[in-house]
């Protein structure tokens, strides 16, 4: 029961996960009268409002390590009892890891919230589960205890599968199934391995089992292998990692707006939080040479770089604007994987740094899938053209958005693919070259992308079109004025995910 | 002040982006304001760049010791990246190149656009391009290191995809902005592996750092040629080289003073000016690779091969702005191609490297009044094929004059700028290999032959249009003729006599231990009779087939010279092999993947998810509640048991035999697809429901 002294650390972690699914309760107590005011849309975003300006105290009070013997640095700690049988404690905290993925959440979610103002069928319940999606989220990032980590993920399921079921496309139902189906039956790999560990050590405390017990290490070299592979599979259908990345683009097509601009920006960058925070720091010696069974980091640099090539290639081949942007976005976690394939600091903080990078321009990009939608009813890039003349302020913003996209500098994305290459350049060579082939492939679609749908002349079916309204602009210019403020400085980032950084490959036994 | 300007040298690039973030943010609404304050912060950054210059020609020791600075951008690991800037000669030449010829356009701009203003393009994002244009070029010239040069590097072609898309509702600017974009992408894919390489291997994103490190043998034999190669790729983009040329020409797409500054001295120069910045990295790059050529070698030929490519397909073009961009293409391969040269000793010739500078600084003046004068012309005759021109002479005296000037000093005639810089490279050429020089001395007969060409057909003869051209106002006319002034004088700057230029750009750190050992080079009369010649001969031919101005000869040529002049004409069917190469591989590539994500593995899927329901199928029938069935299944499963149990020994043994997996996996790939076949079946019962 130990809490800390500070008035701030004791429970305000804790409130900022909570916070959300007050506001969500909030919303079922609402009258029917008031939907025809959006009052549950602004309940929604106040609670949205309210986390974010949280999570930024907290960024701000949050201190970077500077102790280079330490292998945490857990703050905000809140740790109970929680099913004492189990051994399992309420135990969160935030890290330089988790951190910026708290910080992405709260961002998006408003975006998330914005993006759905316009939402009309059972605005109350869909806000509801949201809010109950956004508190799991939150739970996943900072969960130091297996069991509660397994719970949040779980969670974070029940209420994306009703929203897209209900509030999705035309095939909603088959692509909410496949999503969930998919996750929970990934999930099974996940449990089974905490289990295992349970069973072994006794224990579900990550703090302990990095720093005593260390999981499966009395079990021989095989069976942490085999435990690192299967919950890596597990995180993999999440990132999503080819082959298992079918259900990616239909969930996306299928998933209103807002409900994409989540999936890409929050919900996948679960997965690459859950390897490098539970792949490698419950089973350091699986990745580094110690391993002798199976050279595990040319496998996952192998994996990495067909996700950005096959990726790319995909997006390439896209004749529906949201599927272009969906496979872009397993092209551009591949370089998540490609990153913490390098093993070394500028590889991991790339990939870290490139999880955030992806979260908030991606959720630009399937905003204004959004928007295009919204005014023509079509995604068909055949169909459009020429937008930017009836929506110069879109079309000047999509070029924002494409450039950053394709990584130039003074965007964010430059920093961590650069990042990423000058990281896993160093093990993987080869690889690396491949893959760094990508900013050429990835250049064609996106711009090809942005100059068939905004660019050309102006088919006569679309005069007379909306530019995008205040709220579509508010949105864009909160996430464009990150990505820039974090490309033009990215030691604002980087300064608190370079010590995290240091401390995993500590926690490997990789030198710095 | 100038103590100021030297010590704050990073304010010359931050005052373009300031004008730039001014223009987006705050002026937007008023295009006249936007446009002043644009070309307002342009000057003070050519004012401040002329105090620079100035006082590195008077003391480059002061620029070099004060100049230099550097900020920490971020950490990873315990690596600091840095922005760091610093002044040598060579910069300090190109701040005033970029400057100057920034600051013209800009003014040339504000008339030449003001007709596309009203038809409501808007002024402010024009100028707001153009200024982040200029800020990406002197970020990459001021900077001494790696990524900061690559960071720059990008941006130039951000904003040239920006400015050359700038008419964006035609269906061929974004296509040829993208197709830019494209094609200096694959140049940079090759430069951020040979930045890596070389970052791997020194682990210092310094150049003056990474040369030393090279030097002290920290990478060595074929990886360090490679990475310089590799490095190169990135010029080759940037700069026109062949192949990666073909964006070049399809640029013309963007406003010609965005033209003028593309070729003269924000984009193409940068490629130059980087192989001259990490000479040193070159020069030490000698280990042969292929065929026996080193990095040297093979700038060289690439720098041979494009010169005399895009000399020949100037030859035939019939729009003024796509001759100019051919002349530009070989006019760089002529640059490349000199700084490729080098002496048997192992360091630099210092005569190729300042030939190939002084080449890239008297260029920019003529080019950029070349592409001014075509934007005249245009703006006069609403037209840019030279065939529906004519006798411009006398309605436009001024532009001709200029245009004259200008043509004469790419052609290399005697006493003008080009004369000397050419004169210069032929002379490096000329100690280096004479195959080259053969080939350098054709390619210079072609580009007098061309240039002349285009300016018979468009100022002599009769008018062959339809319009009333007539000479446009001061602040086209002022760049025009401040720029023959150079053009016509700037050579004598380095004049194999007195070349002041050499003794400047000899101060550059890179060359300055090459140079001290190198000799005093005098006059080289042979190549210099060459010049004369080849300044003769092309302006003779053209002068002979166009002089008057009228087409007839010319087209009783070309008729019999059939195959050799369709290829020119068509630009040697290089942009229609780059169209079959991406539509039949890569877009092909593409969809094949697309049908396999579908129908392989999208369908494991979807058969796992069938088999599910195949297996529930089944299961659901067994329970029949039928007792002598239930009784049957359990006496099989214990004699099952039985015998994996007295057998298991057996088992085991067998278990690492690999074709009893390749049966098991088999057997459950029938089982699963089985399943999924009545999973599916089943499925669609239920479905139809």
């Amino acid at each position: 029961m130990a809490v800390d002294s500070s008035v701030l650390n004791s429970l305000f972690l804790t409130l900022i996960v909570f916070f959300p699914i007050l506001g969500g309760l909030v919303q079922l107590a609402l009258p029917s009268s008031s939907v025809a005011k959006k009052i549950p849309h602004k309940v929604a975003l106040g609670t949205t409002f309210i986390t974010f300006i949280m999570s930024l105290i907290l960024a701000m009070n949050f201190k970077p390590s500077t102790d280079p013997s330490s292998v945490f640095n857990f703050q905000f700690v809140d740790k109970f009892s929680w099913i004492p049988v189990l051994n399992s404690n309420y135990h969160i905290a935030v890290d330089g890891l988790s951190l910026p993925m708290v910080l992405l959440t709260s961002l998006i979610m408003i975006v998330a919230v914005l993006a759905s103002w316009k939402i009309e069928k059972m605005p109350r319940m869909y806000f509801f589960l949201m809010m109950i999606m956004q508190t799991a989220v939150y739970g996943v990032f900072t969960s130091l205890d297996l069991l509660l980590f397994f719970v949040m993920w779980e969670l974070e399921l029940i209420p994306m599968y009703f929203l897209i079921g209900i509030w999705g496309g035309a095939r909603r139902e088959y692509a909410a199934m496949k999503f969930v189906l998919y996750t929970a039956f990934a999930s099974a790999f996940m449990l089974i391995v905490f289990l295992g560990i349970y069973f072994n050590t006794g224990t579900f405390d990550y703090v302990q089992l990095v720093q005593g017990s260390k999981a499966f290490a009395n079990l021989g070299m095989g069976i942490q292998v085999l435990a690192f592979v299967s919950l890596m599979i597990c995180f993999a259908v999440k990132l999503p990692m080819v082959p298992f990345h079918t259900w990616l683009p239909d969930a996306h097509v299928e998933a209103p707006t807002a409900l994409s601009i989540v999936l890409a920006g929050v919900l996948l960058k679960m997965g690459s939080y859950g390897m490098i925070r539970f792949g490698f720091g419950l089973f350091p010696d699986v990745m580094s040479a110690k391993n002798t069974i199976l050279d595990l980091s040319f496998w996952l640099a192998c994996l990495g770089t067909i996700n950005i090539i096959y990726g790319a290639f995909l997006a390439l081949a896209q004749t529906d604007m949201k599927r272009v942007i969906a496979y872009s976005s397993v092209s551009h976690m591949g370089f998540v994987l490609l990153g913490m394939a390098g093993m070394n600091a500028n590889g991991l903080n790339g990939a870290i740094l490139q999880m955030f990078t992806h979260g908030t321009i991606t959720a630009m990009m399937f905003l204004f899938v959004g928007v295009v939608y919204d005014r023509t009813h079509t995604r068909e890039i055949a169909k459009l053209g020429g937008l930017a003349q009836q929506m110069p302020i879109a079309g000047a913003f999509f070029v924002a958005i494409s450039m950053a996209g394709v990584a130039v500098p003074g965007m964010n994305s430059f920093v961590s693919e650069f990042l990423v290459f000058a990281g896993s350049f160093q093990n993987h060579p080869y690889l690396c070259a491949l893959a760094a082939f990508s900013v050429v492939i990835g250049a064609g679609y996106t711009l090809w992308l942005n100059e068939r749908v905004f660019f050309g002349p102006l088919p006569s079916a679309w005069r007379g079109l909306p530019d995008i309204n205040k709220i579509e602009t508010f949105s864009v210019v909160l996430l464009m004025t990150i990505v820039i403020a974090t490309g033009l400085y990215p030691a604002l980032l980087l300064d608190i995910i370079n010590p995290a950084t240091k401390q995993i490959m500590m926690i490997m036994g990789i030198p710095a | 002040m100038i103590e100021f300007a030297v010590k704050n040298a990073w304010l010359v690039a931050l005052l373009p982006l300031l004008s730039s973030i001014v223009i987006t943010f705050l002026t937007r609404k008023s295009p006249v304001l936007s446009s002043r304050i644009s070309r307002a912060f342009i000057f003070m950054a050519l004012t401040l760049s002329s105090l620079i210059c100035y006082e590195a020609v008077n003391d480059i020791d002061y620029v070099l010791q004060n100049s230099a600075g550097s900020l920490r951008w971020f950490t990873s690991g315990s690596f600091d990246f840095a922005l760091s800037w610093k002044v040598d000669a060579v910069t300090a030449m190109m701040l005033v190149v970029v400057t100057l010829i920034s600051t013209l356009v800009q003014l040339y701009s504000r008339e030449y656009m003001e007709e596309y203003i009203h038809k409501g393009y808007s002024f402010s994002r024009y100028y707001a391009e153009l200024s982040l244009f200029s800020f990406s070029m002197l970020l990459l010239v001021l900077t001494d290191n790696f990524l900061v040069l690559y960071a720059g590097w990008e941006l130039v072609g951000v904003s040239s995809f920006l400015l050359i898309g700038f008419f964006f509702e035609k269906k061929s600017a974004p296509y040829a902005a993208k197709k830019a974009f494209l094609a200096n992408r694959v140049g940079d894919f090759g430069f951020l592996l040979g930045i890596l390489l070389i970052f791997t291997y020194t682990n210092t994103l310094n150049f003056d750092v990474a040369a030393a490190q090279i030097a002290a043998g920290k990478m060595t034999g074929g990886v360090l040629t490679l990475a310089a190669i590799l490095t190169f790729f990135g010029a080759m983009g940037k700069s026109g080289q062949f192949p990666l040329h073909i964006w070049l020409p399809d640029a013309m797409e963007g406003p010609t003073p965005v033209s003028a500054l593309i070729h003269a001295a924000t984009m193409v120069a940068a490629g130059v000016y980087m192989v001259a910045k990490i000479m040193t990295i070159f020069a030490q790059a000698t280990f042969p690779v292929l065929w026996g050529f080193n990095a040297l070698d093979f700038i060289a030929a690439i720098g041979g091969i494009t010169a005399i490519m895009a000399a020949f397909i100037a030859i035939t073009q019939t729009d003024i702005k796509k001759i100019l961009a051919y002349s530009t293409v070989s006019q760089l391969g002529f640059m490349i191609l000199t700084l490729g040269m080098y002496s048997t000793e192992g360091g630099i010739t210092p005569l190729g490297y300042t030939a190939g500078m002084f080449h890239l600084f008297t260029h920019a003046f003529f080019k950029a009044m070349l592409f001014l004068c075509s934007g005249s012309v245009i703006h006069a005759c609403h037209t840019q094929d030279i065939f529906e021109m004519g006798g411009l002479r006398k309605k436009m005296p001024v532009t001709a004059i200029t245009c004259l000037i200008g043509t004469a000093a790419i052609s290399g005639a005697p006493g003008f700028a080009g004369f000397w810089s050419k004169d210069a490279m032929l002379d490096a050429i000329y100690e280096g290999n004479m195959f080259l020089f053969a080939l350098a001395a054709i390619g210079a007969t072609m580009t007098a032959f061309y240039m002349f060409r285009l300016y018979f057909l468009t100022f002599e003869g009769e008018y062959r249009g339809h319009g009333h051209p007539h000479e446009p106002g001061w602040r086209m006319k002022f760049p025009l003729i401040f720029l023959a002034i150079p053009s016509v004088l700037i050579g004598f700057v380095g004049t194999p006599w007195a070349d002041y230029f050499k003794d400047f750009v000899h101060y550059t750190p890179v060359v300055k231990h090459a140079t001290e050992h190198a000799a005093h080079h005098g006059p080289n009369w042979i190549v210099m009779g060459c010049s004369l010649a080849i300044f003769t001969v092309g302006t003779g031919l053209s002068f002979a087939l166009y002089g008057k101005g009228d087409l007839s000869k010319s087209e009783a040529l070309s008729l019999k010279m059939g195959g050799l002049f369709k290829a020119s004409l068509n630009k040697l069917y290089i942009d229609e092999a780059y169209l079959w190469f991406i539509d039949k591989f890569v877009l092909a590539f593409a969809k094949a993947s697309s049908l396999f994500d579908k129908f392989v593995i999208d369908m494991i899927v979807n058969v796992v998810s069938w088999a599910c329901i195949g297996v529930a199928h089944f299961a659901k029938r067994m329970h029949s509640g039928n007792i002598q069935q239930y009784a049957m299944g359990v006496i099989v499963s214990v004699l099952l048991l039985i015998f994996a149990g007295t057998n298991y020994v057996y088992i085991a043994k067998q278990l690492p035999i690999y074709w009893v997996w390749i049966t098991i996996g088999l057997i459950l790939a029938v089982a699963l697809s089985v399943l999924g076949y009545f999973g599916n079946l089943f499925k669609k019962i239920l479905d139809s429901k």
